[in-house]
């Protein structure tokens, strides 16, 4: 009787984690698959065309570009220059203050070889939202950034409770059934019980990795809130009190590439923060790099180089929560294997919305179902008093 | 009951160590190991949809009567 009692209290919490997040994980499944393929998207979408030039064409210098930015916003202050890996382009990002939030924040693209302008984009405020922007905001928190995202986390983390109370009770389920019977014949309820439980368990750890790597996800602000409180302000302690540098005192951001380049020659570098902006230094330009390899081309490493004197101040160590939080990103987004691999995600997305919707169809048709369910376990504990094998 | 245990759990356990297999194998080589990682993930929805389409059509005796 025993094993009956807690089979129905993990029964109960299968149920109800579940239906609580259910409604969420099917908007999350079903905005994720054109997220899965976003890039592609995106491209196809707003194609952008670049000059013709031979792959190994260096990179035009980052001070050109910032000048050419100054002198058509010479009120506004730069943010911070983003070096795309992907395209052949570096966006220099503005603002007329330091307000994360400003709504006249904007951004200038170029041409990483040319230095030229290619387009100087409308503020992201005033810009449509676009397909898969609506996607993304609707995605990672609901249109209400924050606390969409920690609502949306908390609903993560039922849907992981509700697979592991699913595959505990996969076992009682499966005792006098082979793998992955489906009884077709008997039941409606019987046939989708079957399914739910074959779809559920065959794709249990890849629902569990991309729900848990999704709540990571969720986090990343405050994880990044709580390093910049703790880490970061230890690193700046020494600075304390000094004024922060303004930006007409700045040296070479050029020179600040270079030099990162040169301290970490297997890194690459993808941003530069400049001093001033939120999750940075208000001394330093930060600058994000990123290495060659699989597992490290995940693994970002931050360098803080003094803004007045282009001096390389620190290599940052990152924190274990804030490396668990740049493992969650490909682990969740499926973007790191190549385009199989992103088809795969689909598959299985497409996999777990059946998951989902049986999950319900099975709690609205769920009555008498389940009594007689449960009498039959009861009834074989009665039964089967010593351990048996069952003949196969 | 061990052997019970055995049998309900075998393949489970197996697709479940062949995509946790290829979930890391893509994120920490490349070339072949990409391609062992999308072969291993293919293979639990290989039998999902072999179970789906082809369902048991010899029912063992031991599938409880509803």
């Amino acid at each position: 009787m025993a094993q009956l009692k807690s089979i129905k209290k993990w029964f109960w919490w299968h149920r109800w984690t579940s239906l609580i997040c259910t409604l969420f994980l099917l908007m999350l499944c079903i905005t994720g698959l054109p997220l899965v393929f976003g890039d592609e998207i995106d491209g196809w979408l707003n194609p952008t065309h670049y000059a013709d030039l031979p792959k190994d064409t260096p990179m035009a210098n980052l001070d050109g570009m910032v000048k050419v930015a100054q002198t058509r916003y010479p009120k506004q202050l730069v943010t911070f220059i983003f070096v795309d890996d992907d395209e052949p382009q570096v966006l220099v990002n503005m603002a007329p203050t330091w307000n994360p939030v400003d709504p006249l924040r904007h951004s200038m693209q170029f041409d990483s070889r040319t230095g030229k302008l290619l387009n100087d984009e409308p503020p992201f405020s005033q810009q449509p939202r676009g397909f898969m922007g609506t996607m993304l905001d609707l995605h990672s928190g609901l249109f209400i950034d924050l606390p969409g995202e920690l609502f949306l986390g908390l609903m993560g983390v039922l849907f992981v409770i509700s697979i592991i109370s699913g595959v505990v009770l996969y076992g009682p389920f499966m005792k006098k059934l082979d793998f992955g019977t489906i009884r077709g014949d008997k039941s409606r309820r019987l046939k989708w019980l079957d399914l739910h439980n074959l779809l559920g368990i065959a794709t249990a750890v890849w629902l569990l990795v991309v729900g848990a790597t999704g709540v990571m996800n969720e986090l990343s602000t405050p994880l990044f809130g709580l390093w910049q409180v703790t880490d970061v302000k230890a690193m700046l302690s020494k600075y304390h009190g000094k004024p922060p540098v303004d930006q007409t005192k700045l040296s070479s951001i050029q020179a600040a590439f270079d030099t990162t380049r040169k301290t970490l020659p297997g890194m690459q570098v993808m941003s530069l923060v400049y001093p001033g902006e939120a999750f940075g230094s208000p001394y330093h330009y930060l600058i994000w790099t990123k290495g060659n390899t699989p597992l490290t081309s995940q693994l970002f490493s931050p360098v803080l180089v003094d803004a007045k004197t282009g001096k390389l101040a620190a290599v940052v160590k990152m924190p274990v929560y804030l490396r668990a939080l740049e493992l969650s990103r490909p682990l969740h987004f499926g973007n790191y294997g190549g385009t199989p691999l992103k088809i795969i995600w689909v598959l299985f997305d497409l996999v777990a919305i059946i998951v989902l919707i049986s999950g319900v169809y099975l709690w609205v048709v769920r009555r008498k179902f389940y009594k007689n369910y449960f009498d039959r376990l009861t009834e074989a504990e009665l039964n089967e008093p010593s351990p048996q094998t069952i003949a196969s | 009951m061990k052997q019970n245990f055995k049998k309900i759990w075998r393949i489970p356990v197996l697709l479940s160590a062949l995509i946790l297999f290829g979930l890391l194998a893509a994120l920490l080589g490349t070339g072949i190991w990409y391609w062992l990682a999308w072969a291993a993930m293919l293979v639990p929805l290989f039998v999902i949809c072999l179970k789906v389409w082809k369902p048991n059509s010899h029912v063992k005796e031991n599938v409880i009567k509803n």
